[in-house]
This record gives C-alpha cells, sequence and structure tokens, in this order.
C-alpha cells in the first residue's frame, strides 16, 4: 500500500478507513490484554498489522503483550516455586520459596496492571511458606504423601524452569535477533549515513581541492605571467644586450677593418715606394725604348709617308694609264667607225653607179626589147634574128653579171686588203700600247714590290716591338700569375657557397704564405672571389625570383652569407643591379641623334623594350663613346650637318676591324634609305626610314641582335 | 654525422632553389630529394631522413596522401614533416596539423625563414 501511488481519492479514503479498521482492532488488543487473553490480543494485533502496518502503536502493543505474558509466566513460575518449597523435606537449595502445588494450576490472574500483580506476587508465597511450615507433625503417610507431591511439585517447578528458561532463552533470542535487526538496519542506515556524509565529505573535499587547485593555477598564472613579463623584460633587456654588443663589434670590426686599411695603405705605400725605385729604373729603361721607339716611329713614319707617296704616285699612273687607255679605246673606235662609215659609204655610192647603170640598161633592154616585141609583133619573120639578138643579149647580160661578180670579188679582195691594212695598223699600235703597259705595269709591279717590301719592314718592326713589350710584360706577370692562379681556384672552391669558415680561411691564408703571395695581393684576391662568387649567387638566385617572398631580403642574406659589407656592396651596386634585371635586360645601345631620338621619344622606349641606351649627339661623339660602351647595337640618324654624315660613320665603322661586326641600324629619309637600300647592305646593317615605325624598328633590332648573338657564339 | 633532409617537391626550380639556400646555410645536412609522395615514401623507408618537407600538391601522389601513410609507419611515424605549399588557408593548415605535420611553410619562400624552420626541427 504504501508502495502504491495515491493516484485517486478513492485510494485516500480506503487508506483513512483501513487506518480506521486497524485503530479498532488496536482498541479490541487492548481490552483482551487487559483481561489477560494474549492470544486473541495478539490476533488482534496480526489484524491490525495486515490492515495498517505504518502504525507505530502495533510494536508497542507487541512490546507490552510480551511483556505481560513473560511476566505472567514469571509469576506462574514463581507460584510453583513457592509450592515446591512449601514441601516438607529438604529445603530447597534457593532461599526463594516455593509456591503451593495447589496454586500452580490457577490461572494467572490478570495482568492489568501487571506490574502491581508482579510485586504482589513474590509476598504471598512467603506468607504461604510460613503457613505450610507452621503445620504440626503428620503422620507417615501423609508425610510420604506429602512427600511425593512436593516432589511431583520440585519435577513441575524444575521442568516449568526449563521450560521458563527455555522460552527466555527463546524470547532473549527474538530479542536480539530483532535487536539486532533494528541495530542492522539501524547500522545499515548509519552506514548509508555515514556513506552519505563521507560522500559529502569526500564532495566538499573535492570541492575544497578544486578551490585549491583553482587557487594554486590563479598563483601559478600569476607567477607565470609575472615571470612571463621578467622574461620579456629579460629578453628585451638581452636583446638590448645584444644590439649594443652588436654594435659594439659593428664598431670593432669597422675599427678593425680601419686600422686593417690603414695597415694596408702603410703596406701599399711601402710597396709603392719601393716599386717607385724599381719604376724608376724602369722609367729610364722605359724612356731610352720610348726614345728607340721614337726613332722606330720615325722611320717608320717616314717609310710610310714615303708608301704612300708611291702609292699615290701609282695611283695616279694608273688613272692615267686607265685614261690614257680610255683615250685610246675612244680614238680607235672612233676611227674604226669613221672608216667602217666611208667604207658604207663609197660601197653605197658604187652599188648606186652600178644600180643607175644597169637600171639604165635594163631600161634600154626593155625598150630594145619593146621594139623587138613590137617588131616581132610587126615582123614575125625576123623573130629568130631577135630571138638571137635576145639570146646575144643575154650573154651580154651574164657577161656583165659576170663582170659584177668579178667586180664584187675584187670589191671583196680591197676590203680584206684594207682590213689587213688596218689590222696590221691596230696590231702595231696595240703592240706599242702593249709594250707601254707593260713597262708602267712592271713600274708599278716594281713600285708595289717596294711598297710591299716597306710594308713588310713596318711590320717587323711593328711585331718585333710588340714581341719585345708582350715580353717584359710576361716577365712580370709569371712572377706572379702561377700562384695567384692557384689561390683563386682554392679561394672560388671555398667560397662558391658563401663565406668559408675560420679554420677554412686560415688553411688558405697558410697556402697564400707557402706561395709566397704578398698579403696586399692576397687581399685583393680574396676580394676579387667574393664579389664574383656573391655576384653569381645573386644572378643565380634572381633568376628565381617569382619564387622569392621578397627579393631584397633575399639579397640581403647573400649579402651576409658572402660577407660582402655595405660599402663592397654600394661601390659594386651597379654590377649587381645590372645581375638584378639580367632577365629583362638586353643590350646596351648607342643612339646617335640629335633631333630625331628626341623627337620619336626613341630613348625611353628602347629602355622600356629592356635596352640601356647611352646617347651620342654626333657621330665624332660616338667614336670617342663606342669603345667605353661597347654596345651591342648602335641606332644612328643620318642627318648631322656640318660634320659626318651617318653614311659616313657607318663606311668609317666598316673599315674599322674593332667595330664592323657592331649592329648598325640607320635612321633617314625615304630617299636616303632608298639609296642605301640599293647599295649592298652588310649582315649587321639594317635602313629605317624617318618616321619611325616603332614595331618595325623593334622587329629589325631584334633580328640584327640575333644575327649579333649567333655571330659571337660562332666566333666562341 | 650530417643531418639527412628529404624535400618532396615536383617543381624543379623549388628543388634547386631549396638546394642553393641549404647549401649556403653551413648546416652539415645532407638533401635528398623526391619528385613526388610515392618517391618520398620509397626513399623514406629504405632511409628515413632526419626531416621532411613535404609539397602537398603534386602528381601521382601528393602530400595529403603521402603524410597519413608516413605517419602510420613505425619507422618513419617520428620524423616530423614540414607541410610545404603554397596554400596559406589556415582550414589548411589546420588538416595538415591534424594528419601529423609538425608544422606548416608557406611559398613563396623567404631564405632566413626556411633556414629557420629546419634547424628548429633538427635540433638534437
Amino acid at each position: 500500500m504504501s508502495t502504491k501511488t495515491l493516484n485517486t481519492v478513492q485510494d485516500l479514503s480506503k487508506l483513512n478507513s483501513a487506518k480506521d479498521a486497524a485503530r479498532q482492532c488496536l482498541l479490541a488488543a487492548d481490552k483482551f490484554l487487559k483481561e489477560s487473553q494474549f492470544e486473541l490480543a495478539k490476533q488482534q494485533l496480526e489484524k491490525a498489522r495486515e490492515l495498517d502496518p505504518s502504525n507505530a502503536y502495533i510494536f508497542a502493543f507487541q512490546d507490552r503483550i510480551t511483556h505481560f505474558e513473560e511476566a505472567r509466566k514469571k509469576e506462574a513460575a514463581e507460584k510453583a516455586a513457592a509450592e515446591k518449597a512449601a514441601a516438607p523435606p529438604p529445603a530447597p537449595p534457593k532461599q526463594r520459596t516455593i509456591p503451593k502445588p495447589a496454586a500452580a494450576p490457577k490461572p494467572p490472574p490478570p495482568l492489568s496492571p501487571p506490574p502491581k500483580e508482579v510485586t504482589a506476587t513474590p509476598t504471598a508465597p512467603p506468607a504461604a511458606g510460613r503457613a505450610e511450615s507452621a503445620p504440626p507433625a503428620e503422620s507417615d503417610e501423609a508425610r510420604l504423601a506429602e512427600e511425593r507431591k512436593r516432589q511431583e511439585a520440585v519435577r513441575i517447578l524444575a521442568e516449568l524452569r526449563q521450560k521458563d528458561a527455555a522460552e527466555r532463552v527463546a524470547a532473549e533470542m527474538q530479542k536480539k535477533r530483532e535487536y539486532d535487526a533494528f541495530a542492522a538496519a539501524e547500522d545499515q542506515r548509519r552506514r548509508e549515513l555515514d556513506t552519505r556524509v563521507e560522500a559529502e565529505r569526500q564532495r566538499q573535499r573535492e570541492l575544497e581541492a578544486r578551490l585549491e587547485a583553482d587557487a594554486e593555477r590563479r598563483r601559478e598564472e600569476d607567477n607565470r605571467t609575472l615571470e612571463d613579463r621578467r622574461r620579456r623584460d629579460l629578453e628585451a633587456r638581452a636583446h638590448a644586450e645584444e644590439r649594443r654588443r652588436r654594435e659594439l663589434e659593428s664598431r670593432v670590426y669597422e675599427e678593425e677593418r680601419k686600422r686593417k686599411e690603414l695597415e694596408d695603405r702603410i703596406l701599399m705605400e711601402e710597396r709603392r715606394v719601393r716599386e717607385t725605385e724599381v719604376r724608376a729604373a724602369e722609367e729610364q729603361r722605359r724612356r731610352e725604348y720610348e726614345i728607340r721607339s721614337a726613332a722606330e716611329d720615325q722611320k717608320r713614319r717616314e717609310l710610310e709617308a714615303r708608301i704612300a707617296a708611291e702609292e699615290q704616285r701609282r695611283k695616279e699612273m694608273e688613272a692615267r694609264i686607265a685614261a690614257e687607255e680610255q683615250r685610246f679605246r675612244e680614238e680607235m673606235a672612233r676611227k674604226e667607225e669613221e672608216r667602217k662609215r666611208k667604207e658604207l659609204e663609197a660601197r653605197a655610192a658604187s652599188e648606186e653607179q652600178l644600180r643607175r647603170e644597169l637600171e639604165v640598161r635594163v631600161a634600154d633592154e626593155e625598150k630594145k626589147r619593146k621594139e623587138l616585141e613590137r617588131k616581132a609583133a610587126t615582123e614575125e619573120l625576123r623573130r629568130k634574128d631577135i630571138e638571137s639578138r635576145i639570146t646575144q643579149e643575154e650573154e651580154k647580160r651574164k657577161q656583165f653579171e659576170e663582170l659584177a661578180a668579178a667586180e664584187e670579188r675584187l670589191r671583196k679582195q680591197l676590203e680584206e686588203k684594207m682590213r689587213d691594212e688596218f689590222r696590221r695598223q691596230h696590231e702595231e699600235v696595240r703592240h706599242a700600247e702593249e709594250s707601254r703597259r707593260k713597262d708602267a705595269e712592271a713600274r708599278v709591279v716594281e713600285e708595289q714590290r717596294k711598297l710591299q717590301d716597306m710594308r713588310r719592314q713596318v711590320e717587323d718592326l711593328t711585331r718585333a716591338l710588340e714581341q719585345e713589350k708582350r715580353a717584359r710584360d710576361e716577365v712580370s706577370r709569371l712572377n706572379l700569375q702561377s700562384p695567384v692562379k692557384q689561390l683563386r681556384d682554392a679561394l672560388e672552391a671555398a667560397w662558391i657557397n658563401g663565406a668559408p669558415d675560420d679554420a677554412t680561411a686560415q688553411t688558405l691564408h697558410e697556402q697564400a704564405l707557402g706561395l709566397s703571395i704578398p698579403p696586399e695581393v692576397e687581399q685583393s684576391v680574396i676580394r676579387e672571389v667574393k664579389l664574383d662568387t656573391y655576384s653569381r649567387a645573386v644572378k643565380e638566385v634572381i633568376a628565381k625570383k617569382k619564387l622569392l617572398r621578397s627579393s631584397s631580403s633575399t639579397l640581403e642574406w647573400l649579402r651576409k652569407v658572402y660577407q660582402v659589407s655595405v660599402a663592397e656592396y654600394l661601390e659594386n651596386e651597379s654590377k649587381f643591379l645590372l645581375d638584378l634585371v639580367a632577365d629583362q635586360y638586353k643590350g646596351t645601345v648607342l643612339l646617335v641623334s640629335k633631333t630625331i631620338g628626341a623627337k620619336e621619344d626613341l630613348t625611353p622606349r628602347l629602355k622600356s623594350s629592356g635596352f640601356a641606351v647611352v646617347q651620342a649627339l654626333t657621330p665624332e661623339n660616338a667614336l670617342e663613346k663606342i669603345e667605353k660602351v661597347n654596345p651591342n647595337l648602335i641606332l644612328c640618324d643620318c642627318d648631322f650637318p656640318g660634320g659626318l654624315s651617318g653614311v659616313k660613320f657607318l663606311h668609317v665603322l666598316r673599315v674599322n676591324s674593332k667595330f664592323n661586326y657592331i649592329p648598325f641600324v640607320l635612321i633617314g629619309e625615304a630617299s636616303e634609305v632608298a639609296q642605301l637600300k640599293s647599295s649592298e647592305l652588310k649582315p649587321n646593317e639594317a635602313v629605317i626610314k624617318f618616321p619611325v615605325d616603332h614595331e618595325e624598328m623593334n622587329n629589325i633590332i631584334n633580328e640584327k641582335l640575333t644575327w649579333f648573338r649567333e655571330y659571337i657564339s660562332s666566333l666562341k | 654525422m650530417s643531418k639527412v633532409v628529404l624535400l618532396v617537391e615536383d617543381d624543379e626550380d623549388n628543388r634547386d632553389l631549396v638546394a642553393f639556400v641549404i647549401a649556403r646555410s653551413r648546416l652539415d645536412v645532407e638533401l635528398l630529394v623526391a619528385e613526388n609522395g610515392q618517391e618520398a615514401l620509397d626513399k623514406s623507408f629504405a632511409k628515413p631522413p632526419d626531416l621532411i618537407l613535404m609539397d602537398m600538391q603534386m602528381p601521382v601522389m601528393d602530400g595529403w596522401h603521402a603524410v597519413p601513410i608516413l605517419k602510420a609507419d613505425d619507422r618513419t611515424k617520428n620524423v616530423p614533416i614540414i607541410a610545404f605549399t603554397a596554400q596559406a588557408k589556415p582550414e589548411d593548415k589546420q588538416r595538415a596539423r591534424e594528419m601529423g605535420c609538425i608544422d606548416y611553410y608557406t611559398k613563396p619562400m623567404d631564405p632566413e625563414e626556411l633556414l629557420a624552420l629546419i634547424k628548429k626541427y633538427l635540433q638534437p
């Protein structure tokens, strides 16, 4: 019922009625208890327990019933003992009086109120005992009967005692069990409570631990923050110290560098003094040599002047011979023409004469023939005579033809004779001219031979001078070249991936000392190798600049790797910068122009196309700059008033073997361009007409540069 | 004894640049090169390197596939891998770290940064 959930009003009223019924049962039980009807009381109690087990009075009633039952049993036992004690022989071992046996079968008095009954009961047996022991002596039978009764009562009493003891033990055991159960329940409850308390304590401990941990964490956090702050302060201080140290180091390094520079300068000065002495002797020798060279040069110049004069004379002679030949050829042609004309005229006149004569004759013959025909027509009979006359006439004509043929033969013979005569005369003239020409040629050959001899002498002298100079240079160079080359190779191997470590640098220094290389030369070679390897590394890394986050920081890193100082970098910046733009740099253009370049904005256009542009205002200025600039292409204007023209500048470059392969693009007016295009242009030359078509110009420049590259490659 | 760094990168210019930088770093490092993830697995299993620089975008087998295999194998699970890629998205970084990459480096390169990273993970 208690576990049942009371969801409805019916359930509640049922519960109340059950409680009322249980209460009635308990009242009935109380009534039976007062009447000492324990069994009935127990039955009522059981009913009440069934109806309302939660009623606390049930346990109280049960205790009461048990108590009264025990009191009743105790009382009965005491009564039995009192009866036993009332028997005559031997006195009971206990002092307790034994009730009369007759009292034993009596039903126990009502137990309400039991304590009174219990306290009253012990007083009765002594009185009875006293009443039993008081009687006077009886007869033996009666004594025996009494004795038997007494023994019977003792036995009954003993049984009752045993039973009572057993019941008491059982009750005790029951109580004990109940107590144990109660105690167990209590223990259980206590344990549960303990567990709860323990759990609470545990929870409290955990909370405390948590709070403690939080506090600890906060303390740690604070400590850490403090520590961090201290660490940051220390780091900042360390950084500052480091920075200060670096500054000091850089200052020390700078001072060291300055000291080294001073030492170097002192060494250089000493070396310069030594060299000055050597140079003085060298200078003396050089002066003597120069005097000799000057004399030789003088001689050479004289020879050259003579050669030039001879050459001039030869050229004049050749020109005269050529003019003479030309004149002679013209004269001969004119004479021949005149002669042929006259012959033709004479032949034409004679032919005309003959033709006229023949015509006259033919006309006569015709007249005669007509007369004959007329006569034949009139005089048929005289036909044969006429025919014979005609035959005669025919024969005469044949004779005349033969005469004409003979005349023709004669004329041909005459012509042949005249031709032979002319040929003979011409041959004679030709022979004479030939002999004159041969004489002139012989003289020219002689002059040329002499000129060649002179040239050869000049060349021999120049060669000897050059050989002497080379030999002198070679002697000074060989003194250092081989060891320096060895050192340079070793340095290049060590510096390829940046500055070598101290041990390697020391080894290289020892190697330089072993090769007897002066320290200033060693320093110079180291510097040269350093800058060279750095430059190569810069070029290599800049080729991949698209893969780099920042070109400037990469170059800065490389500068550190190669230990290139800022001063050294600035000194060679132009070279490195050129490397920086190497992927865009197409070459250097020498722009020779005063007006067109500015008009057409050629410089910015060329620069934007990747060219470095050097401008010269005139061809003379360009000739001064060309060797310094070493251009990949020359872009030249045509018109330079009062000086060399563009075309003449081209001719000057063509005859100079140093420059005649450099691509040359000329910009000119349409007429000049047409004239130049008609002349033969070399593969490195091109012409663009003004105004400039920039696309065309770019194409031509690229074409010429391609040719230039191929040409250079072919040389390699 | 020199440390071994395995560079897994399909682009030749990038490989050359890393080699250029490492050569000038004064580090005692032997640089091995693999052109894709498969080659990287072969080389790593044959001789586990001390550090792997792994490009994540490659043909044949990319880094996203190769890294889990390397991390699952007993021979290479402890080798630090630096993801080496042009992708700078935070989720890629997170993904690379979840896969087991110890760090993440975004191209284009900065020589000093790259060397600092390599030095950091090559410390004994």
